[in-house]
């Protein structure tokens, strides 16, 4: 019965309760909505009965007209009385066209999508909300580990912290206590002076005082005897009268003569204290410096030292280094701290911050976000589509009142009232699902973030006040208080309704409770929450808006300042300076400060006085450069000087800068060896001063001044003084000091000040730490010869230091620029000399004619002769061979008599000052050769190598080197305004090359000297550093003359490895010209064998080795990309879908692997190119992940940068990755169509190219190699051909087409290169292996397809090894070919 | 997916799941909830008797303003069943009405088969055997039920 009349009351059609039943004429009924509308025929304007069939006409105002079944009407309300039902919630609704379905509907606002749709519609948009948030929720738990490390990193950083700052603070004690013990020590001293003078004095008094007493007392017995006895009463003869009045003539004489000249005791021994000793309190007061590190580098803590605490500096891996001068370019420099974190936006108010941020943002600042912020921003991306609901709607789970995450703003779902009304009612649904099994599967799957469900109405209505009711539960639960109201009325209104699970009377007693809470729930819900958060959110926002505006104009001011001394030279230096200084002090201050310390020390030592008097130069240089730099840091002066110089600086500002800096330690030494006191002055002086020192101050005046004005100018001047000074040795000292000095500036030129600073302060770092390491031999007298003939050297080494540094900064470049003679440097620098020999012809002619052993130098330098002897020939020889072919004699001379040569050979020097300069000056004008030779080799000599010197700048930069004829340094200030025109990066780029040339030959000749003339102190530093590995870089070099700490020291520095290499390129080039086995004198040897590779690759079809096969273990590969090779000939492999880098030694012996699948750090997907720069630290292209990732040697993870994206510095499958020796990093940002490059830190630096088929465009470029000579070779894929570019992005030279004919491609993957320059091309889809001239013609091809040995299925990356081999991806075959 | 579930579509499965009518299973697949299993009896007394014959049955989007679309899957001998499983069922076609349903339907096909009607044949060789030779037609009908209806 109940069932029929269920039946009678439901629409046939839709099988629900008649909703506005009408009648048909037929007397059957149908819904009006939505089924009467279905049934209408509008053709025929009818109605068909869905029960009989009858067709009636529709009523003239439409289906509406049917009369509605009243009966019906009232039996349905009967019988929801009768049951109970629920009534139709949507009555007085009407309905409408569904947005997403189009069907008509009672129709709700869905949040998802902010359209109104009808409830099926909305389910699967909840349906789709759920499984977003499952996917994002698995995003999260995938990606939580990041945040687990972080707190990891977090931890271990607060435990380093604890260490660091344990440490520092135990280094300062122990500086305190140093310094302690020496002005006790010294007090004690004069104080026992004192005393042993007082009790001479007193012993001398006391006896004069006892014998004058006993001249009295006889004098007075005299007198009386006079008196009494001198009459007649006594019978005196004539001769006792005249004895007797002889002693009182002579008593009377005495008397008269007699004559105390005691002068006034109160003064005689006096304190004299030193000259400065204000100044000395104000260094001691302003003792050392703490750096701290900003948050980028989050690992780094703060290191300290003091002048005394050489040794405890460390120098900084190049990451940090980079990471540093990323800072600094940042301007980032929080010199009271870093923010913390927390202070940091929300995560909620993304979109201001950003705006701020672009705002404030000059070019460099998202560049070098740090990784941290980078990870935040990503946080906020994946967190995006909730946010993105967030704005359009009122926030219903984000109420106000529940925790949320400090960092993030993140709540705690569980924590939201409205999740755990949620909770409640799914538990309460189970407990009616108990109770009525049937009922239907929607209604038990209430979901949490969603707004209820249409069948779910009183909800909806009532939401605040459950909430309320929740809470209260809770709180009742909690307090096991007896529940409210509203538990009961809960439990009351289950029974109730069967289908819906909140009944009215529920809401009823909700609603009596109070509206408190209610109240602040809606609030929570809407405006306040989102007031309350957003403006604290806003304020810090607006902080760090500041702070980093702050931080920009300082960077503004500083590059300024820095381009203001670039672009005028002369009266700026002052200006530059404090732009100078500031960055570098902000960035270094600790560092800088014991640097000069330090040399202001050996200084003195050199003067051989110990304590006051280096106090006093210090104080000294320490004033010069303070009066210089607006900053006062302690340490500035000396730093400022030769660091600024070298770090900063525009060109000119450099050249002029460096001058001054290099003048400026010139005088130092001088000074050092005079007196102290001349160096004082203003840092103008002091330049002047050096000069003055010289015997031929004018002339160096004028260079100078030619120098500020025109570096062209200068460069004839000085080659012309160059010549002049030969005749004086000391000028010739000095000179080449500047010389260097600019040498140096001009790798600093094309960078940014930044950069220099790093550099320089990692110069300063390792030039300190040599001194550091060399602690006795400054307090030694004998050192101080030593110190100072270093110093001399110092100031090349510092400046050459700096320049290694930077290049060490760029590892690889730094052992190329340091290591001329290194296999590096060799290999560039016959690139240089080919590209600019035309130019360089004339000098070399003349350089030649003038000296005939030039002409054998140049060969041999080439050819990295090794040979070591002293003869005059050999001397140029050798001079090239250190220069180029990396310190060869360096190694044993300079270790073994590194150490003991130091110190005796110093103490020799250091009595022969002069000499010792002046062969120094020779030394480092040519090879010391003259030192044996004698005065006459030496004018010559140093002209030669003037001549080569510049010669070689000549070539590295061609256009402006002509006009310098002879001095180096001026070549380098060529280089810096010729590079002027190019970009930073490019001049950079130059100067770097100029630099290393210069570098080398500077090294090298001190080098020499050492060896030759061990004895000479003045190549010791030098020599010393061309020993270590002649890398070139002086600092090293130093460092392991100075000993193993120096050594590991200048490793940890990165130069390491390239140390390494050098020497054991030493050992080779010793017994040979570098033998192949080291990297770098592998590279070497090409160049004299230039037809070598060409038939060799002529020749190449044999394969030589195959690795691997399909598979996932070790030595196996699943479609390999990437190919590179290694510094150390190692083969790796970017084993794609294994998602690993695997790496083999030359023979194909798998040597290990490392990553996995993953996208977090040290983790891959799909990883595409790999790279290897020179110092052997992976670079792979993460291509799914869109990123790059560094690894070193070990392959440890070192840093990744970049995001998907198209902006700078983002990725869109990155594919190709390369690097070249000064560590850029090129990347082929496949969908984007472009090259983008960045520093080895991950810093952007530029890009080239966009979606195209025009030279200079590009579509897809997959792969990429830059030559020695700076060529950037493209495979332009879907152009199917391959472009050359020039390091600024400039089309060199294009060739290809498609097709496969001989030089023609069809989808070229991967290109290599070699160090002739010959083209190598995986020609993908003829899939073989095509061979390039220099120029781009053809040389040859071969490969065909197939699995075969020497057959290829689907190449990608090609790499070409030092000795001609050529590595081939074989990808399909899952193989690497060896040709 | 596009709109959900119709109400009725639900309604009618649930029922269909809840009151299954007597020798009709009528299954919706798992992946559409508009495309259904359907097994219907042979009914007693016909040719058909004893076999077990696979329907399908789809729900077009129209529905149910429009009739489902409704095919064998067994093979049978039938007058208004072509060889393709196609019926010929005048509410399948012109005389569907929105108050037929899934269950009404099946119905209807099962009575189609205890009541051939060759004089509107969709199979004409069927039918023209079914007219001419009745007896020989159901042996035939018998045949394949047994061949083809009761392999499993």
């Amino acid at each position: 019965m109940a069932h029929q009349l269920e039946q009678l009351l439901t629409c046939c059609i839709c099988l629900d309760r008649f909703r506005n039943p009408k009648l048909l004429p037929c007397q059957h009924s149908v819904c009006m909505e939505p089924c009467m509308e279905g049934l209408v025929d509008y053709v025929r304007r009818q109605v068909k009965c869905p029960e009989c069939r009858a067709e009636h006409r529709i009523p003239y105002n439409g289906v509406q007209g049917f009369p509605s079944n009243v009966t019906l009407q009232r039996f349905l309300e009967a019988h929801i009385e009768i049951t109970g039902e629920t009534p139709d919630p949507h009555t007085g609704q009407y309905m409408e066209r569904c947005a997403v379905c189009n069907e008509k509907n009672y129709l709700s606002v869905c949040q998802h999508c902010g359209k109104k749709i009808c409830t099926d519609c909305k389910a699967a948009h909840i349906d789709i909300l759920k499984r977003e948030i499952g996917r994002i929720n698995n995003q999260v738990k995938r990606a939580a580990h990041r945040l687990n490390d972080q707190l990891n990193s977090v931890g271990r950083n607060i435990l380093a912290l604890k260490q660091n700052t344990g440490s520092v603070s135990e280094e300062i004690d122990n500086i305190c206590k140093r310094l302690q013990k020496s002005v006790k020590d010294r007090c004690d001293f004069l104080k026992s002076e004192v005393e042993n003078y007082y009790n001479n004095e007193l012993r001398n008094l006391t006896l004069l005082k006892e014998s004058l007493d006993q001249e009295v007392s006889n004098i007075e017995a005299n007198i009386e005897l006079a008196e009494k006895h001198m009459d007649d009463t006594t019978p005196w003869d004539d001769a006792e009268l005249m004895d007797t009045k002889d002693i009182f003539l002579k008593t009377i004489e005495f008397i008269r003569n007699f004559d105390y000249e005691g002068g006034d005791y109160t003064r005689r021994a006096r304190f004299n204290p030193p000259d400065d000793i204000n100044k000395l309190a104000t260094n001691l007061s302003t003792l050392g410096d703490l750096s701290f590190h900003k948050p980028n580098n989050m690992n780094d803590s703060g290191y300290g030292s003091s002048q005394s605490m050489g040794g405890l500096m460390k120098s900084k891996s190049d990451h940090r280094l980079a990471a540093q001068y990323r800072d600094q370019d940042d301007g980032y420099n929080y010199n009271s701290g870093r923010t913390s974190p927390l202070m940091r936006r929300r995560f909620g108010e993304r979109n201001i911050e950003r705006h701020d941020e672009d705002s404030s943002a000059d070019s460099g600042r998202r560049r070098f976000r740090s990784r941290f912020m980078r990870k935040e921003e990503d946080e906020d991306r994946s967190v995006r589509f909730s946010e993105d609901d967030g704005t359009k709607r009122q926030r219903v789970i984000d109420s106000e009142d529940v925790s949320r995450g400090p960092l993030s703003g993140i709540i705690r779902l569980y924590d939201s009232p409205r999740v755990m009304k949620r909770f409640q009612e799914r538990d309460q649904n189970k407990i009616k699902k108990k109770d009525e099994p049937s009922k239907p599967p929607q209604n038990a799957v209430s979901k949490p973030p969603q707004t209820p469900i249409q069948h779910k109405p009183s909800r909806q209505t009532s939401n605040e006040d459950e909430i309320d009711k929740i809470k209260k539960q809770n709180k009742a639960a909690e307090a096991s208080v007896g529940a409210t109201a509203t538990t009961p009325s809960v439990s009351t209104s289950q029974p109730s309704t069967p289908t819906t699970p909140k009944p009215a009377g529920e809401r009823v007693s909700s609603l009596k409770e109070d509206e408190r809470q209610s109240r602040s729930d809606r609030a929570s819900t809407s405006p306040r929450s989102s007031a309350n958060h957003s403006p604290s959110s806003s304020v810090t926002r607006e902080d760090d808006a500041n702070r980093k505006r702050d931080y920009s104009s300082s960077r503004v001011d500083s590059s300024i300042n820095s381009t203001n001394g670039t672009s005028r030279p002369p009266s700026r230096k002052t200006s530059l300076d404090t732009g100078i200084t500031s960055v570098t002090q902000r960035s270094y201050p600790f560092s800088r400060s014991p640097s000069n310390s330090s040399i202001g020390d050996k200084d003195k030592n050199t003067s051989g006085n110990r304590s006051p008097r280096p106090l006093d130069t210090v104080a000294i240089e320490r004033k010069l450069s303070r009066s210089n730099s607006t900053d006062s840091n302690s340490g500035d002066g000396t730093a400022s000087p030769k660091k600024s110089g070298a770090a900063f600086t525009t060109e000119e500002l450099k050249s002029r800068f460096l001058r001054s800096d290099s003048k400026s330690s010139a005088s130092k030494t001088d000074s050092s060896s005079r007196s102290s006191g001349t160096t004082s002055g203003s840092r103008f002086h002091s330049r002047f001063l050096g000069r003055a020192g010289t015997p031929s101050a004018e002339a160096s005046k004028e260079s100078g001044n030619e120098d500020d004005d025109e570096e062209d100018s200068s460069d004839d001047s000085e080659s012309e003084e160059s010549e002049d000074s030969s005749s004086d040795e000391e000028e010739e000292e000095k000179e080449p000091t500047s010389e260097y000095s600019r040498t140096d500036i001009g790798p600093l030129l094309g960078r940014s000040a930044q950069a220099r600073d790093v550099a320089v302060s990692s110069s300063s770092r390792s030039n300190w730490s040599d001194r550091s390491s060399y602690p006795p031999s400054s307090s030694s007298g004998g050192d101080s010869g030593y110190n100072s003939s270093r110093y001399g050297s110092n100031s090349d080494n510092s400046n050459g230091s700096t320049s290694s540094s930077n290049s060490s900064r760029y590892g690889a470049s730094a052992s190329s620029s340091s290591s001329t003679d290194s296999g590096v440097g060799s290999h560039r620098r016959p690139s240089y000399l080919e590209t600019s020999k035309p130019s360089a012809k004339e000098k070399e002619d003349d350089f030649e004619s003038k000296y005939p052993y030039a002409s054998k130098y140049l060969s041999r330098s080439r050819a990295s002769v090794p040979e070591e002897e002293t003869k005059p020939t050999s001397f140029q020889s050798r001079f090239l061979n250190r220069s180029k072919s990396s310190a060869v004699l360096g190694p044993d001379d300079d270790e073994s008599s590194s150490s003991a040569a130091p110190h005796g050979s110093s103490r020799a020097r250091f009595e022969e000052l002069k000499e010792r300069r002046q062969r120094l000056a020779r030394s480092k004008s040519s090879a010391g050769l003259e030192d044996e030779e004698g005065a006459t080799a030496d004018t010559s000599s140093p002209s030669n190598y003037r001549s080569r010197y510049s010669r070689t700048e000549t070539d590295t930069t061609p256009s402006s080197r002509s006009t310098t004829s002879s001095s180096a340094a001026s070549g380098g200030d060529a280089e810096g305004s010729s590079s002027a025109q190019l970009s930073n990066w490019a001049r950079y780029l130059k100067n770097k090359y100029g630099n290393k040339t210069g570098e080398s030959t500077a090294t090298s000749p001190s080098g020499r000297n050492t060896s030759i003339g061990l004895s000479s102190s003045s190549g010791l530093g030098s020599s010393s550093s061309s020993a270590t590995s002649s890398l070139g870089s002086s600092r090293a070099g130093a460092s392991s003359s100075l000993g193993g700490r120096a050594i590991a020291r200048s490793r940890s520095s990165h130069l390491l490895g390239l140390a390494k290499e050098g020497e054991s390129s030493e050992d080779d080039s010793k017994n040979v010209h570098a033998t192949p086995t080291s990297p770098v004198a592998g590279t070497v040897v090409p160049t004299p064998f230039g037809n070598l590779h060409r038939s060799q690759y002529l020749q190449k079809q044999r394969l030589l080795i195959k690795i691997g096969s399909r598979g996932s273990e070790p030595g196996n590969f699943t479609w390999p990309r990437g190919i590179a090779v290694g510094p150390d000939n190692s083969i790796v492999v970017a084993d794609s879908s294994n998602h690993r880098v695997q790496v083999f030694d030359q023979h194909g012996k798998f040597v290990k692997e490392f990553g996995s699948y993953g996208s977090a750090e040290g983790e891959f997907d799909c990883l595409a190119g790999v790279a290897v720069n020179r110092i052997g630290q992976y670079i792979i292209a993460d291509r799914y992940n869109h990123r790059i990732q560094v690894f070193d040697p070990s392959g440890m993870f070192l840093r990744s940068f970049g995001s998907q994206g198209s902006g700078d510095g983002r990725f869109s499958y990155p594919w190709g990755v390369t690097t070249d020796a000064l560590g850029f990093i090129y990347v082929c940002d496949k969908e984007n169509h472009r090259i983008q490059v960045f520093q080895s830190d991950g810093s952007f630096v530029g890009k080239f190219g966009s979606m195209g088929n025009k030279p200079g465009q590009l579509e897809h470029p997959h792969y990429i190699a830059v030559s020695s000579t700076n060529r950037v070779i493209v495979s332009d894929s879907n152009n199917h051909r391959v472009q050359i570019f020039d390091i600024n992005g400039k089309v060199n030279t294009t060739f290809g087409t498609e097709g496969s004919g001989d030089g023609q491609f069809k989808f070229p993957r991967g290109v290599a290169v070699d160090d002739q320059n010959y083209i190598f091309v995986a020609d993908s889809g003829n899939n073989r292996i095509q061979i390039f001239h220099p120029d781009g013609t053809f040389l040859r091809a071969f490969g065909c397809w197939g699995s075969g040995d020497g057959e290829f299925k689907g190449l990608e990356g090609v790499a070409v090894m030092s000795n001609g081999n050529i590595l081939v991806c074989d990808r399909e075959n899952h193989r690497i070919q060896v040709f | 997916m596009a709109a959900g579930l119709p109400r009725r579509i639900i309604k009618e499965t649930q029922r269909l799941m809840a009151e299954p009518v007597p020798g009709i299973s009528a299954v919706p697949d798992e992946s559409n909830a508009r495309y259904f299993h359907v097994v219907v009896a042979g009914p007693e007394g016909s040719p058909f008797q004893g076999g077990v014959f696979k329907l399908e049955l789809f729900l077009p989007e129209e529905y149910p303003m429009s009739a489902p679309k409704v095919r064998f899957m067994t093979k049978i001998y039938h007058p208004n069943i072509d060889k393709l499983g196609r019926i010929c069922l005048d509410i399948l076609k012109d005389k569907w009405s929105p108050a037929l349903q899934i269950r009404t339907v099946l119905l209807s096909i099962q009575a189609l088969l205890s009541a051939p009607n060759p004089d509107d044949p969709l199979a004409n060789d069927v039918a023209e055997l079914w007219k001419v030779n009745e007896s020989e037609a159901i042996r035939i009908a018998r045949e394949w039920t047994r061949t083809y209806a009761m392999g499993n």
